[in-house]
């Protein structure tokens, strides 16, 4: 058992995923695998939460565009939060602001993906490799 | 197979930096045939020609299977009948290892009669069984004949270098590496003769096998004398690379727990001149010792005493093989005209017999047994110096005790002070200048104003402040001392030929604001230079002369002021407090500075010292002019996220200089990418990055270097921003992104490496955007 995201939870049949201060390889890969186990209990919806996170970088945004493909692959929808300016500029400049829509904040998002039911508590996750 | 061990090759952790040189010898291997040019890898004693030769063999012996590599170390004082013999069990014992893929044959080695035995179960070794028969045959004959005398000798031998023409007829391919090629030039494989014999066989086999080899000398003639017409290469090895050196002992340093100072260990990898051996034997002998790197004086003494008597002079020692005065003699005539900045370069056996009053032939003799040392060489007819400075210094030391007439004692202070003195200069703060200059650039500092006067009282400074730094700030109650504006700076050489101590320094100047008479005003200052108290010699030399001096400027007030590195004796600072002189040190200079620097100028910004900051960083201050310029420096480690560190770095900076919290925030991403870049492509083995922030009062100018190969910053832009559905390609972004946040973007190839320039300005309303 090892601790792999600094946090998510589940909203409804929504995922909302926490990155934390600094995406780079090894933190996507670890968002990576994360959304790989939510995939498998069936979870399509997920809103990934930047509200946390001060600086993405390249090798993060790739990652984070195999994420995407992914859950679009597979016909799953993926909304962004709480990105910060330069962050969002990231976005902007590799072309993801055009396919993922970004919402100021966490509540926002959840709301335009329709998430229902009781919000679980906020928690570190950890799961069995 | 997974044991990969052959011939003795340094660990792993110990190799630093020659992997290119392995690749490209590995692909000529690969990719010569018949006609090919051999590679003569020439190179001084010890930088590595056999660490990279025996590498090359490895990943021959293992990794391939076109060519059948054979690794052979020419070695000393063979007998003819020895050598052949030792030639052929080594050559046909790794060509059966090979064609076997039996490792251990070669490690292990062969008895002859096993050696034969393998052979003649081998339908594909049978002309290589043939050669070995046919040389017991001329053995035997030569034994019956009473001795093996020069023509058996002559025969074995040209049976033995046969063996890369008779595998290849079978079919098989050698690749000869041939290590220390040049003895076979300097009649030690028969040392007894002066017959060019074995020379002749050598070129007689090399130009019959027809294949290109690989070999490696120390002297420069092989490549004439042994290919003949065979074509051949020679390739220059030096030894590692400044940066690559101090990485290496910075690595080594680190491993063994050993303080450096970076600064001191480029100076200790210009002094051994890239020579892996020597790095390792210095590391050592300071790990043994318990010495270290942090000051050029602990390097200095640690250095002498491994020249002398440590495992570098043992080495030099046996490799020099000093058997006779002549050849001692010799080598210190070859290392002083080496030295002479002019003149010829090397000299003639008739000159040298001539200054040493000995037979022509002895010095030649003498001369020729040097070859194989490295350390001299010859080239039409005249003899010079090819060893390395270490050896030079070797040589030098050995000479003064030897024949010399000098103590060891006598010898080793003086070669600390020689080294000192030579790496100080490198360093750039000379004995003579280093201080001094400072001083200098503080008294042109001179604005006016006042300082506090504790500055100028050194006692009073010491029983006050009794720590390595202080804060004066608080001490109100302080006299003040009135600080002149100075309008002309000299020194008293001009006016003082004779005197033996360093001259004075005279500032001319006028205080309080005034340019009257009344207000003008000379400071002598006398800087000691070298460390050490302040004693009453010093104080008398510089009174007196003072004295002299203040006769120069009459009607003009004199301020006497004596500056030093350290303290002064209670002595020195009571006669100099009786007489009204200021006496400051280093560190109250220091202050000093910080004040003055802190002034407004009206000429522009003063560049200040260099002060350590943050561990790993420094910052080069001259705040408070228009313009003004502060530097910092990083160097950040290849680690999981160091990157972060510059981050944190530009944030404070740019904070302080002004930048909101957008800019910060752009200039942050766009300097982890340029980190990453840097990361990706260093290719130096500690994958270091160097980084350096300009803070001027427009712009933030950020330079990010790697050691490593190149890029121009075109690649990742040439890629179509998507990729299949519409997706944004995955990679190569970074550029972009720099791109995008940063107002220029630059990329800069170095030789060995690349530097990216970000720069961002501060917006402002005259700013266009």
């Amino acid at each position: 058992m090892i601790e792999i995201l600094k946090g998510c939870r589940e909203v409804g049949d929504t995922v909302v995923l926490y990155p934390q201060n600094y995406i780079n390889g090894i933190e996507g890969e670890k968002l990576e695998e994360v959304c790989g186990t939510f995939f498998e209990k069936g979870i399509k919806k997920f809103v990934i939460d930047f509200s946390e996170t001060d600086i993405i970088n390249s090798i993060g945004v790739s990652i984070l565009i195999g994420i995407i493909e992914k859950i679009k692959e597979s016909k799953g929808v993926v909304l962004f939060s709480g990105l910060n300016k330069v962050n969002l500029e990231v976005f902007r400049i590799v072309g993801l602001t055009k396919l993922i829509p970004s919402f100021a904040t966490e509540a926002d998002a959840l709301e335009e993906m329709g998430a229902t039911g009781t919000p679980v508590a906020a928690s570190a996750v950890s799961i069995e490799l | 197979m997974k044991d990969r061990s052959l011939f003795a090759t340094c660990a792993e952790a110990d190799f630093f930096a020659r992997s290119a040189e392995i690749e490209g010898l590995v692909g000529r291997a690969l990719g010569a045939g018949v006609g090919a040019p051999s590679v003569l890898l020439k190179g001084r004693r010890w930088v590595g020609k056999t660490e990279i030769l025996r590498r090359v063999h490895r990943r021959l012996f293992f990794d391939q299977a076109a060519v059948v590599p054979v690794y052979y170390r020419f070695r000393p004082a063979l007998s003819p009948a020895d050598f052949a013999l030792n030639f052929l069990k080594e050559t046909l014992t790794q060509v059966l290892a090979f064609n076997r893929r039996d490792s251990s044959l070669v490690k292990t080695g062969l008895r002859l009669a096993k050696l034969e035995a393998m052979l003649a179960d081998d339908p594909a070794m049978a002309g290589a069984a043939l050669l070995l028969k046919r040389h017991r045959e001329l053995g035997e004959l030569g034994e019956l004949a009473g001795s093996i005398d020069s023509g058996t000798g002559r025969d074995l031998v040209r049976n033995a270098l046969r063996a890369g023409t008779v595998a290849a007829a079978e079919g098989l391919p050698l690749f000869f590496i041939f290590d220390d090629v040049d003895a076979v030039l300097c009649s030690f494989v028969a040392p007894s003769t002066t017959d060019t014999f074995f020379a002749d066989e050598f070129k007689e086999a090399i130009s019959e096998f027809d294949l290109p080899v690989l070999a490696s000398s120390m002297l420069s003639t092989p490549a004439d004398t042994l290919w003949g017409a065979a074509p051949v290469e020679t390739i220059e090895l030096s030894g590692l690379g400044v940066e690559d050196s101090v990485d290496m002992l910075s690595d080594l340093c680190a491993r063994h727990s050993i303080e450096y100072d970076s600064d001191v260990l480029v100076q200790v990898a210009r002094k051994v001149e890239g020579n892996p051996l020597y790095i390792r034997s210095l590391v050592w002998a300071a790990k043994r010792s318990g010495k270290n790197f942090a000051t050029l004086r602990s390097y200095a003494d640690l250095y002498a005493t491994e020249i002398m008597e440590g495992s570098i002079g043992a080495l030099l020692k046996g490799a020099l093989r000093l058997e006779d005065r002549t050849s001692l003699r010799l080598l210190n005539l070859s290392v002083s005209i080496a030295d002479s900045e002019a003149g010829p370069r090397s000299f003639d056996a008739e000159g040298a017999a001539s200054e040493f009053s000995l037979p022509v032939d002895a010095v030649r003799r003498s001369a020729t047994g040097l070859f194989a040392s490295g350390a001299l060489d010859s080239a039409l007819g005249t003899y010079f110096w090819a060893g390395d400075s270490v050896m030079a210094d070797f040589i030098r030391q050995t000479y003064a005790v030897a024949l010399g007439g000098s103590s060891p004692e006598e010898v080793r202070a003086s070669f600390i002070g020689t080294e000192l003195v030579g790496r100080y200069a490198e360093m750039g703060t000379s004995p003579e200048g280093g201080f001094t200059d400072g001083v200098k650039r503080l008294l042109g500092s001179f604005k006016g104003g006042t300082a506090p006067g504790v500055l100028f009282d050194n006692v009073t400074f010491a029983l006050r402040y009794n720590v390595d730094s202080a804060d004066i700030s608080g001490n109100e109650d302080d006299s003040r001392v009135i600080i002149p504006e100075v309008v002309g700076l000299f020194d008293t050489s001009g006016w003082e030929s004779r005197e033996a101590g360093p001259p004075v320094l005279v500032a001319r100047g006028f205080q309080s604001g005034r340019f009257d008479a009344g207000n003008e005003v000379v400071w002598l200052v006398f800087v000691k230079e070298s460390t050490g108290p302040v004693n009453q010699g010093d104080v008398d030399n510089f009174l007196r002369r003072s004295a002299i001096l203040r006769h120069r400027f009459k009607g003009v007030r004199i301020v006497r002021w004596m500056v030093a590195h350290d303290e002064f004796t209670p002595e020195a600072a009571a006669r100099l407090e009786a007489d009204g002189v200021y006496s400051s040190d280093a560190l109250q200079l220091g202050i000093l500075d910080e004040t003055m620097a802190e002034r407004p100028s009206e000429s522009g910004p003063v560049t200040g010292p260099v002060s350590d900051g943050e561990p790993g960083s420094a910052e080069r201050a001259g705040a408070g002019a228009p313009g003004a310029i502060k530097e910092f420096e990083i160097v950040l480690p290849k680690s999981s996220k160091a990157e972060l560190v510059a981050v944190k770095a530009a944030e404070e900076i740019g904070s302080e200089m002004g930048f909101d919290a957008d800019a910060i925030g752009q200039i942050k991403a766009a300097l982890v990418e340029a980190c990453i870049n840097a990361f990706e492509h260093s290719r130096s083995r500690s994958g270091r990055v160097h980084m350096r922030f300009v803070a001027r009062a427009d712009r933030l100018i950020i330079y990010i270097q790697n050691r490593g190969v190149g890029f121009d910053g075109k690649r990742d832009s040439l890629a179509p921003a998507t990729g299949p559905q519409g997706m944004p390609r995955k990679r190569g972004w970074g550029i972009e992104l720099m791109k995008g946040f940063m107002d220029e973007v630059r990329f800069e190839r170095l030789h060995d490496g690349t530097k990216i320039v970000l720069v961002k300005y501060l917006k402002t309303e005259t700013t266009p955007e």
